[in-house]
């Protein structure tokens, strides 16, 4: 306890808040959905083949003794989920962990949390990503911040973007002002994954987002390794 | 994949725009360019083809075809254009396939009287500048083709391969339990019953690994005259199996692993036997091709609407008409619906919103406009559980709590992950207590660091337990007598919130309790509350250096600002004292005794009791200077 008397949010779950704020003014719930999460949900659902790289042991965490559960390699099963149970209009954002296989180091941690981000209804098109992506930047970063797609490919989304964004304006810390980021990938949501939530894709599209929630932390806060997230050191949570 | 300009330049007639601005036209219409490299005269992009696409762009030709669709140029020549034609078929060689779900087609190409020898020095040059080794012209023709086209191909001395009435024999088989050979990079590989192998079937012995690698049973060398070259198609999760588990992966491997078209087979083919006949000369014997399902034609349409429906997009059918014309796709126009036949070798193009993605990221994605989502007549749900954890955060953090994220993984559970990386700690926590404790008490070894009594923490995280996967509150305290304990707050959060009360709340410094039953029967909230968030704060390495506390203590003059001394304090200790914090004041008579606590640290190195004792020193002095009587 200090003279104070005020403790510390950590700041994932206080950029957590920010980010449903501003897609809560946009009309989107927050959802949720399972870490332990099915093959049928975390892959076959999102379209993605049974003999797909990703589904690979040295990339996914599987569960001795209960197959077909894996620790969920994205977010992106909720979409699914939260279609199956909910007619359109659908717009949801999903803040949660996510988790990789893989070796930790300043960039990378075996759990980390994303943003997935849904929106389904008639004629719901890329020029909206642009729209609403745009506008979230703008809240969060609190500056001008332009937001471009190149293409890209998941097996979830047609067409599949990657998504940049620049930042400007004269309180931007110099370090992201005026250069483009890479923050996410996105797209069109495929027509199956559509269909394999039981919506019809004839009459109902969308686009999804997925971007790392502890990249936005780096970005936003100038965190210079992603372990601090995991680490419980008042030393670093106490400076939020 | 590595892609060479100059390479690339041979397609084209006109001079190709700069690297850069090549560079810029493949990233924002095609592929990212994860880099270009000089060498020796050439420039070297490495083109991050996507997933989707290396079923046809892990070539150059490949990568040539989508410049010319972005730049809108033609290919001077382009070797998917012309079917060739494999004659004449020969029966010195019977091709058999054991399994042909795992090798669709399967083309030997017999060629006599070759003459092997050192590859020109363009072939040379092409292949260094993408990182190959130039071996002799046989293998340079066969490793040219692929990097070419993407059909991988391999030649074999025929010598070396078993004869039988004027037949040899190749049969595509899977490996036996125990059967090893040895590949041409000279190591053995113990094959296994589920790999497939290229075997010389009168011999009954494996001469390449399928689609990974060449045996050194029928390799060439020098001596070769006589060669078989093989052109097949094998199945793609197949080949990766194989040469994940022999732990070898080849340019031949990684092009078959994404699946190409059994029909390039044909083209490779072509190619090859050309080149090899312009390099090291010798005769065609003949050629054998098994393909016994053929790739099927297909269509897939679009009409401009459906671009613009699922971009955004006003496009034209003037605009989708010029556009199908630069990818050169055979077109029908039924109504307003363009359909195209698709070319054989984009195994990607299957449904109409892959042929709109095709339109769409050459029309530029920086035409699609940014459009804001309209409005709806409802407010969204709210999220009761984010609800109560967002307000218990707040809570919690008013009371001088501070929130920590521990690890899921641990040393203990129920359920293990499998194939951990660093697996130390493979289990799924069933608490988070324990990671609490260790969090509370490292802490407070920092507490004269931190500016505190003691260390209060919550953690709200996922464990899987004895009911399957569940969220948990965990508070927790630790400190001295005075401290209060972690399951008083419990009690009081519950109070604020006018939560459900578990039946007893035991007293205990750390307590953690199911979330979702504790707000079970809270009241359903119609909205957020607007919780403050972090404005402009920017993070600030700090020190892993041990750190080193001093206290003082002195008599001053009652009516004395105890904080202008506390700056003043800072600034004689010197750049090491990182905080002065007051922690005791009492008034005797005139007089106000204050006591100070210092902490030393540097960024950099531990610091030593000189430089902490000099810093003392001028504390010291300042305080006598001021006349205040040191206890």
């Amino acid at each position: 306890m200090n003279e104070s008397g005020q403790g510390h949010l950590h700041p994932i779950s206080s950029l957590i808040r920010e980010i449903n704020q501003i897609f809560f003014r946009m009309g989107f719930a927050f959802a949720e959905g399972p870490l332990l999460e099915s093959e049928k949900y975390n892959f076959d659902l999102l379209n993605v083949p049974k003999d797909h790289p990703a589904r690979d042991m040295q990339d996914t965490f599987f569960i001795e003794n209960e197959p077909g559960f894996v620790l969920r390699t994205h977010t992106s099963p909720v979409q699914v989920r939260y279609m199956e149970g909910h007619k359109p209009p659908i717009r949801i954002i999903c803040p949660g962990k996510a988790f990789r296989n893989e070796a930790t180091d300043i960039t990378h941690e075996a759990e980390f949390f994303q943003l997935e981000g849904l929106m389904v209804d008639e004629g719901v098109h890329l020029g909206h990503l642009k729209g609403v992506l745009e506008q979230f930047f703008n809240e969060l970063f609190k500056g001008q911040v332009d937001v471009r797609f190149r293409p890209s490919f998941f097996p979830f989304v047609e067409p599949g973007v990657e998504v940049d964004m620049r930042i400007s304006g004269e309180h931007v810390p110099a370090k992201l002002r005026d250069r483009w980021i890479e923050i996410m990938g996105a797209g069109e949501v495929h027509p199956d994954v559509i269909r394999n939530a039981g919506l019809d894709p004839k009459k109902f599209q969308g686009f999804a987002f997925g971007m790392g929630i502890d990249r936005l932390a780096l970005l936003r806060y100038g965190i210079d390794d992603i372990r601090h997230f995991h680490s419980a050191d008042l030393r670093f949570i106490n400076q939020f | 994949m590595k892609v060479s300009y100059k390479w690339l330049q041979k397609y084209f007639d006109e001079p190709l725009p700069s690297v850069e601005e090549l560079s810029d036209a493949i990233t924002f219409h095609a592929f990212e360019i994860d880099g270009v490299e000089d060498i020796n005269g050439d420039q070297v992009l490495d083109v991050k083809v996507l997933p989707d696409r290396s079923h046809d762009c892990l070539s150059h030709r490949g990568i040539a075809k989508e410049i010319a669709v972005i730049l809108d140029r033609k290919l001077s020549s382009d070797p998917l254009q012309l079917k060739p034609i494999l004659e004449p078929i020969t029966d010195t060689v019977v091709i058999s396939i054991e399994n042909p779900e795992l090798c669709n087609r399967y083309i030997a190409g017999v060629m006599k009287g070759v003459k092997v020898g050192p590859s020109p020095e363009w072939l040379k040059e092409r292949l260094e500048a993408i990182g190959q080794r130039s071996i002799n012209n046989i293998v340079d023709a066969t490793n040219f083709v692929m990097f070419n086209s993407g059909q991988p191909l391999h030649a074999f001395d025929a010598s070396k391969i078993k004869e039988e009435n004027g037949k040899r024999s190749i049969r595509v088989r899977y490996a036996r339990e125990g059967e090893k050979m040895i590949a041409l990079d000279q190591k053995e590989y113990a094959l296994t019953e589920t790999m497939l192998v290229i075997s010389d079937h009168l011999k009954d012995e494996a001469i390449g690994i399928a689609g990974v690698k060449g045996g050194v049973p029928a390799s060439i060398t020098q001596e070769t005259t006589d060669i078989i070259i093989e052109s097949a198609n094998f199945n793609g999760a197949s080949v990766r199996r194989t040469s994940a588990s022999l732990k070898l992966r080849t340019d031949a491997s990684v092009r078959y692993e994404n699946v190409i078209s059994p029909d390039l087979a044909l083209y490779g083919m072509g190619s090859v036997v050309d080149m090899i006949q312009n390099l090291a000369g010798g005769e065609i014997v003949g050629f054998v091709d098994e393909y016994p399902k053929p790739q099927a034609t297909l269509h897939v349409g679009a009409s401009a609407s459906d671009v613009n429906r699922i971009c955004g997009t006003s496009i034209t059918d003037a605009d989708m008409e010029a556009i199908l014309k630069r990818f050169n796709f055979e077109t029908i126009k039924e109504g307003d619906r363009y359909s195209i036949e698709v070319p054989f070798e984009r195994l990607d193009l299957r449904i109409t919103e892959d042929l709109v993605a095709d339109i769409s990221r050459i029309y530029g994605y920086d035409l699609i406009p940014s459009v804001p989502p309209p409005q709806l007549p409802t407010l969204p749900e709210v999220n009761k559980r984010f609800y109560y954890i967002d307000r218990i955060r707040g809570w919690l953090t008013a009371n001088g709590f501070s929130e920590v994220y521990t690890s899921v993984f641990t040393v203990a559970g129920k359920r293990a992950v499998l194939n951990k990386v660093a697996s130390d700690t493979p289990y799924l926590r069933c608490d988070i207590w324990p990671s609490l404790q260790e969090a509370l008490e490292m802490n407070f070894k920092n507490r004269d660091l931190l500016g505190l009594e003691d260390t209060r923490l919550f953690e709200i995280g996922t464990v899987w337990g004895d009911k399957g996967e569940q969220i948990l509150l965990a508070v927790g305290t630790f400190g001295n007598k005075n401290t209060p304990m972690g399951s008083e707050f419990l009690s009081g959060l519950i109070k604020e919130f006018d939560l459900n009360v578990p039946s007893d709340i035991p007293k205990t410094p750390i307590i953690q309790i199911d979330l979702d039953s504790l707000i079970a029967h809270a009241p359903d909230p119609l909205s957020y509350q607007d919780l403050p968030t972090l404005g402009d704060v920017r993070y600030k390495p700090f020190s892993r250096q041990p750190f080193a506390v001093r206290d003082v203590a002195f008599w001053a003059p009652e009516e004395s600002d105890a904080l202008s001394i506390q700056e003043a304090i800072k600034k004689e200790a010197g750049e090491y004292c990182i905080s002065v914090r007051l922690f005791d004041r009492f008034q005797k008579e005139d007089r106000i005794s204050l006591a100070y606590r210092l902490v030393f640290q540097a960024m950099d190195r531990t610091l030593t009791e000189e430089d902490i004792n000099g810093a003392m020193e001028k504390v010291y002095l300042y305080l006598k200077a001021q006349g205040f009587e040191i206890r």
